[in-house]
């Protein structure tokens, strides 16, 4: 089986392919999911279930030996670098600039960090032992409209958000699993650009169908390359900027499938 | 032929007040305290003093939390990192002249000279070492975490309505400098033990009075209506540095507290004492509140004390939460002295 699954980021990649047939399996459920799973493995299989939420259906899936698994929600930083909590309190590095404000240590962003995604982290350690290729896909960067709606002063959050996503890479390459950049088409450094949002009105964080196209398109490169394995592939992935001859033909036929579409 | 006893009430004879009563119905040994259900209550204090400050948070008591963690954070994330343990992230403040210290510096009238201790590369604030798990990344994020800390400590002195404070300890570590007082040995969680920059001291009825008096006259000085609710922790000494066998050196302590914290609430209408000391210590239970130890304070002895507490000052949530949703084991982890334990375990 090649699965995706994860937060609610795996909807674009949904949208990405539409009602066609694909060769992969796309399941997006609730965040909340993903922060407390109960994982079963018995012999080659890993169940993995969670429902911490009424917001959702129970994210149900289960993992057999050799399934290529894109998962997606451990870098998914924007309810961290979102929260209110910034507007009072600032990274201890800039108390220069926010005299009045609680400050956060170093080591708050990490244990933050580590508190989070203990469950994934360990979901990917799992996985691994029963020797499921497993990979993270990176979410989008924050939009501009979750700059302006959370009222958070720019430098707090693109910095949060850039040491969150560090820490949390630096724990999933800890387990050797690849991650896969977001595409770097989709932002400007800090943020996504417009072009790759969703359009809703109360959406402040979600890429839209063409954000999922380019997702998709790594992802795949990723399901599809029988060669690379959580045991092998140490390094970071953006496949867009690390193409092999095999994995980038692969991306563009993909690309090319899904923009016909 | 009547005498001075003819007609005492029944919790001032032995007999009646403690041989005839289970330790779960001591009758007229709580105080009540006024205005506790409105009172902006801070805590510090020695260990025991977080199951006070976390039952009060949990019976929705406006307990106040001047360095609140992020909701992001579990509770026990943020314990790790000295958050919700107290009002504010000082750690646990053992003996009185830490306390007096403390009121200083958040005042600026004090600037302790040896604060930062160094281990394996990181950083601690030595006046609060165990605040942060694995300590800090350099000097400077010690320095200007320490000084926006302070300022919480001030506005949290200049605000609150009742300070719960704990007596913990009077036996404690000093800076050969200045006299800084320390809340670890050197050498225990960081730093290194000099027998020229550090010394042992322990603290003599007449000091622990002092540090208290002065603590209560500074608090006083900036917020006149501020009253105390002391307790005295029941948690024996870990070690001693002392001579006397540790048990001696415990009783000693724990005498001295006690009756600095006897003296203090004579003498000032604003302190109260809350004798959860007794209610632990004291005959009726047997120290069958005790682990198997005989330190620490089972989950159910906390949870007994508080329960008598809260049925008397009849404030926050009625009932308050079932007894299995309090975590009586809160806070044990974040007790330094314990390290002593680990240490010399063998």
């Amino acid at each position: 089986m090649k699965l995706i699954f994860g937060d609610s980021h795996v909807s674009a990649l949904k949208a990405a392919i539409g009602p066609k047939a694909s060769p992969y399996t796309l399941i997006a459920n609730h965040g909340k999911n993903l922060i407390d799973m109960q994982l079963d493995l018995v012999g080659d299989t890993l169940r993995v279930f969670a429902d911490n939420t009424s917001a959702s259906v129970p994210l149900d899936v289960t993992l057999t030996k050799g399934d290529r698994v894109v998962l997606s929600g451990p870098l998914h930083s924007s309810l961290v670098s979102r929260h209110r909590f910034w507007k009072s309190t600032a990274p201890w590095t800039m108390h220069e600039h926010f005299p009045k404000r609680q400050l956060a240590s170093g080591n708050f962003i990490k244990t933050l960090a580590q508190d989070r995604t203990a469950s994934m982290v360990q979901l990917l350690e799992t996985a691994i032992s029963a020797g499921i290729s497993v990979a993270v896909l990176e979410p989008p960067r924050l939009s501009r409209r979750a700059l302006t709606e959370s009222g958070i002063d720019e430098r707090v959050l693109v910095h949060v958000d850039e040491t969150y996503r560090a820490e949390v890479r630096a724990l999933v390459e800890a387990t050797g699993t690849v991650v896969i950049d977001t595409p770097k088409d989709t932002h400007d450094g800090a943020f996504m650009r417009a072009s790759y949002q969703a359009m809703s009105d109360t959406d402040v964080h979600h890429g839209n169908k063409d954000y999922g196209i380019l997702a998709l398109a790594n992802a795949a490169a990723f399901l599809d390359d029988e060669t690379s394995g959580a045991e092998d592939a140490k390094t970071t992935t953006d496949t867009s900027q690390t193409d092999t001859p095999q994995t980038g033909k692969a991306r563009k036929s993909i690309l090319q499938k899904l923009l016909k579409a | 032929m009547p005498n001075p006893y003819s007609g005492r009430p029944a919790h001032t004879f032995w007999k009646r007040a403690v041989s005839d009563r289970h330790f779960s119905d001591l009758d007229n040994i709580i105080p009540r305290i006024e205005g506790l259900d409105t009172a902006k209550i801070a805590t510090a204090g020695s260990c025991f003093a977080q199951h006070i400050g976390h039952n009060l948070k949990i019976r929705g008591l406006n307990y106040m939390d001047m360095e609140a963690p992020s909701k992001l954070l579990s509770d026990a994330a943020a314990a790790k990192l000295g958050y919700g343990i107290y009002s504010c992230r000082y750690g646990n403040i053992y003996t009185s002249r830490q306390l007096l210290q403390l009121v200083r510096e958040a005042f600026g009238e004090a600037k302790p000279l040896d604060t930062i201790w160094e281990k394996d590369g990181r950083f601690y604030d030595a006046l609060r070492p165990s605040i942060e798990d694995g300590g800090f990344g350099s000097v400077a994020e010690v320095r200007v975490l320490r000084e926006r800390h302070l300022r919480r400590v001030r506005r949290m002195f200049e605000t609150m309505d009742v300070f719960v404070f704990t007596m913990g300890l009077t036996e404690t570590w000093a800076s050969t400098q200045d006299g800084t007082v320390y809340p670890t040995a050197p050498g225990v969680v960081a730093g290194n033990y000099d027998p020229a920059l550090y010394e042992f001291v322990n603290l003599r009825f007449s000091e622990v009075m002092a540090d208290m008096e002065a603590a209560r006259a500074r608090i006083h000085q900036s917020n006149p209506s501020a009253r105390f609710l002391l307790t005295v922790s029941p948690v024996g000494l870990a070690a001693t540095a002392t001579d006397n066998h540790v048990l001696t050196a415990t009783t000693h302590s724990k005498s001295v507290l006690r009756a600095v914290a006897g003296e203090l609430s004579a003498a000032h209408d604003d302190v109260t004492y809350f004798p959860s000391y007794e209610i632990i210590v004291g005959q009726p239970s047997r120290h069958s509140l005790y682990e198997p130890d005989l330190r620490e304070v089972s989950a159910f002895g906390v949870r007994e004390v508080m329960r008598q507490f809260f049925e008397v000052n009849k404030v926050g949530q009625a009932a308050g939460p079932a007894s299995e949703e309090i975590d009586s084991d809160f806070g044990y982890e974040q007790c330094d002295d314990a390290l002593l334990t680990k240490e010399f375990a063998e």
